[in-house]
């Protein structure tokens, strides 16, 4: 019997993986049944070498990067819902673990502890699934019934099993529409039901680096990048490439010294090259941000803290493409930006005025157009190509009767 | 072995359930269990000449108290027509019948030929579970990823069973915010798939006693009565008509339909049965009239969906207002109408969710178990199902 199943959803993010195995290997105690889920064509032969239980790849779901953003952004969704289901649905299958988190190849569950006290409050509570998130308190076009975050979600196993929880198939989430996090909501809801679930931590209670509640932005709601911390658990995700020059490798580098997680070869490297001064690091992540939102004051930007926050995967686009801008286009910059900024202060007038104009239909209602149509529409030839949506018909039928 | 299971929810329609059991028993061939399921405590007297098989009983939510606002009323009412639903549905996948046809009070199935037609297709197709309604593509707030009708629907009863198809608790929709047919549409993607479900029509195809469709595509209203030509089958919302219509309109389609047995439709025929231009002619004088107040007021009566009923309340109330009310009143029908009409067209036109991030009909970041304390009435708390909130 092992301890837990990790199942591990990755594109390419290779040397994560193997940090997060050596995590899991060499620095906790125990037996535990890994898994890792990736749709990268070489997935198989760069993660053999690490420890691994097995090694899945999701379907034929294409991801042509000359699709249109809409058409990516659907075959995205599909494809890491095909990851998960896989992942996970293997691990209740062939793990002989009682329960299975899940993880994204960024997310590091720090302390073995916390995540020992997680499983024992499903265990005590009667819970089934577990999850972070908004809950079923936020309506939005894709999390139409509530959200959960697709990382550090953790599921028993026997009830994953016996419910037959990761079969489905991929058209019966309406994926035109729905959202990995908005998937949770609704599957738990249906399948588990609220009372099953535990909801341990909101988005809101997440921290960055210097212990600051994440940012919340009308836009986007709360943000996932560049990182958050759950302090409940020590649930850290870090998405590395979004910070400025080296310094997320090296906030990585330094909730695993803090954590005392130093045990594994890549670990070693790692930290080897990234270790460096605290103090010396939050100061840079602090004049890097300060830098950025001076950079937006100095044009009149007033909003742009508020609008991106920490959010540099955001920022350092803008601010590069004003730098790398002739005269005239960054003219153009800042007529844009100031208009998205006047736009941004009629917001909450719009917002009202909108919602209380209108609430009785979604604006994302396809009818009384096809679905079907939409479905053609929205990812043309690639549909054909994924093989659970052959035959399948959304829109009324008539059979010829016998 | 019977052939099929008829459940049926009622509220207190039981003449409508007296005219089902008779169309069923009397002028259908074949063998068929009855279940009906009330939360009315003395529906056995109301059913006692009625040849039923199993009378199932829920527990009343309350949904008559005064003090109840429109939310609470929603709420309520749905989480009766869902308990209903659920309670006589699942029972129905345990009788010895291969499927279950659900039927609110009101609708009536007026050919079981066309059912067994449709069972084959659903034999020889896969499907496991049919429906009609707007389908997986219509998105209200209580309809949040499709919309079909909690009426007609038709399961297979291994595969319900199989599935737990209707084993959850009453809170595992949010009922705050998801109607019974919001809920058929979720319970069909998360518990049945889109590949063995049928979605047999849509409302669009179904029509009034004048022909007229009973839903429109422009303007999203369900009229108080349908008849789809091609299932035959029947839905009258006997609320929504004055007293005797609902009767001389279901007479009027019985005997069109050839359902004349059985002694409570003979004594529904022999009372209410009127010729049809006699009978259409009462129903076009009473629209016109209708739709002459509103008019004359420079208000549309066709946004009321032919409820005659709603209509006539309306007007009533506009008569006993004095001169200034009656100026106040017109506004506010002016500008619901301006909402309906106009506003509800370039929702969709300009695509309104692009601006607003989020659905208006969130509760975040309020708490939902705070929501649900405040919306349940304190009566509620005697059902232990609903005493306990699962939310954080």
């Amino acid at each position: 019997m092992k301890d837990l199943a990790i199942a591990i959803s990755v594109y390419d993010k290779f040397e994560d993986v193997a940090i997060l195995t050596e995590i899991i290997r060499e620095n906790w105690g125990g037996d535990y049944y890994i898994v890792v889920c990736s749709s990268h064509p070489e997935a198989a032969s760069r993660l053999s070498q690490y420890p691994l239980d097995a090694i899945l790849s999701i379907d034929n779901i294409p991801f042509d990067p000359k699709a249109t953003p809409q058409q990516r952004q659907g075959l995205f969704t599909l494809r890491v819902i095909d990851s998960i289901r896989k992942s996970c649905g293997h691990c209740c299958q062939y793990s002989h673990a009682p329960y299975t988190i899940h993880l994204h190849a960024d997310a590091l569950p720090l302390s073995l502890s916390k995540l020992k006290k997680l499983a024992e409050e499903m265990k005590s509570l009667g819970k089934f699934f577990a999850a972070r998130g908004y809950g079923y308190v936020h309506y939005t076009h894709d999390g139409p019934l509530g959200e959960f975050d697709d990382m550090f979600f953790m599921i028993d196993n026997l009830f994953a099993l016996k419910s037959n929880f990761w079969n489905f198939e991929l058209p019966d989430i309406l994926p035109h529409k729905i959202s990995m996090h908005g998937f949770l909501g609704l599957w738990t809801l249906m399948r588990i039901g609220a009372s099953r679930v535990h909801h341990y931590s909101d988005y809101g209670e997440a921290t960055y680096w210097d212990d600051k509640p994440i940012h919340f932005t009308p836009d986007t709601g709360y943000s996932s990048r560049p990182m958050y911390l759950d302090p409940n658990y020590d649930f850290l995700h870090i998405h590395t490439q979004d910070f400025p020059n080296d310094l997320g490798p090296q906030l990585k580098a330094y909730y695993l010294l803090k954590y005392g997680l130093i045990k594994g070869f890549t670990i070693q490297k790692f930290l080897k090259r990234w270790e460096t001064d605290p103090e010396n690091l939050f100061q840079d992540l602090d004049k890097s941000l300060e830098s950025f939102y001076h950079f937006f004051r100095n044009k009149m930007l007033l909003f742009s803290e508020e609008k991106y926050g920490r959010d540099f995967a955001r920022i350092i686009p803008i601010v590069k493409s004003y730098e790398s801008s002739n005269m005239i286009g960054k003219m153009k910059w800042l007529v844009r930006m100031h208009r998205s900024q006047f736009a941004r202060i009629l917001r909450p007038l719009k917002t009202s005025l909108f919602s209380r104009c209108f609430n009785n239909l979604y604006g994302d209602t396809v009818w009384p157009q096809s679905l079907n149509k939409k479905y053609q529409d929205l990812f043309g030839p690639y549909l054909k190509e994924v093989r659970e949506f052959h035959d399948v018909f959304f829109d009324a039928i008539s059979y010829k009767e016998k | 072995m019977n052939d099929l299971t008829i459940a049926i929810s009622v509220d207190q329609e039981f003449d409508d359930v007296k005219i089902l059991v008779d169309l069923i028993r009397k002028n259908w061939s074949g063998h068929f269990s009855i279940v009906v399921c009330t939360a009315l405590k003395n529906a056995e007297t109301h059913l006692k000449d009625c040849n039923i098989d199993t009378l199932l009983n829920t527990e009343s939510i309350p949904q008559d108290l005064p003090s109840l606002t429109d939310q609470q009323l929603k709420l309520h009412s749905t989480l009766q027509m869902v308990s209903n639903l659920r309670k006589v549905c699942h029972y129905s996948t345990s009788l010895d019948a291969p499927y279950t046809l659900h039927l609110h009070a009101g609708s009536f199935p007026f050919s079981w030929e066309v059912i067994k037609k449709m069972i084959t297709t659903m034999n020889d197709q896969g499907k496991y579970f049919a429906a009609r309604g707007e389908g997986f593509g219509f998105y209200t707030p209580d309809k949040p990823m499709g919309s079909f009708d909690s009426s007609f629907i038709l399961f297979s009863n291994t595969f319900a069973r199989t599935q737990h198809l209707w084993e959850f608790n009453l809170f595992d929709f949010l009922p705050h915010k998801v109607s019974i047919n919001g809920l058929i549409a979720l319970l069909v993607l998360t518990r049945v798939g889109i590949r063995r479900f049928w979605h047999y029509t849509h409302h669009t195809q179904s029509a009034n006693w004048n022909d007229e469709a009973t839903m429109s595509n422009s303007q999203h209203i369900k009229k108080p009565m349908s008849f789809d030509p091609e299932k035959k089958f029947l839905e009258i919302d006997s609320r929504a008509f004055p007293h005797p219509l609902d009767l001389q309109l279901k007479a009027y389609y019985l005997k069109t339909e050839d359902i004349l047995q059985g002694d409570f439709i003979g004594k529904l025929l022999n009372q209410w049965t009127k010729e049809i231009p006699i009978l259409q002619d009462h129903l076009k004088t009473l629209e016109e009239n209708y739709d002459n107040f509103f008019k004359t007021k420079g208000l549309l009566s066709s946004i009321y969906g032919k409820n005659f009923v709603l209509m006539q309340k309306l007007i009533d109330e506009y008569k006993t207002l004095s001169h200034l009310k009656k100026c106040f009143w017109l506004l506010k029908m002016h500008l619901s109408q301006i909402k309906m009409l106009f506003l509800k067209r370039m929702e969709r036109k300009l695509r309104v969710h692009r601006w607003t991030c989020v659905y208006s009909d969130e509760v975040w970041p309020q708490s939902l178990k705070k929501f649900y304390c405040q919306l349940l009435h304190p009566d509620i708390k005697n059902i232990p199902e609903l005493h306990q909130l699962p939310f954080r």
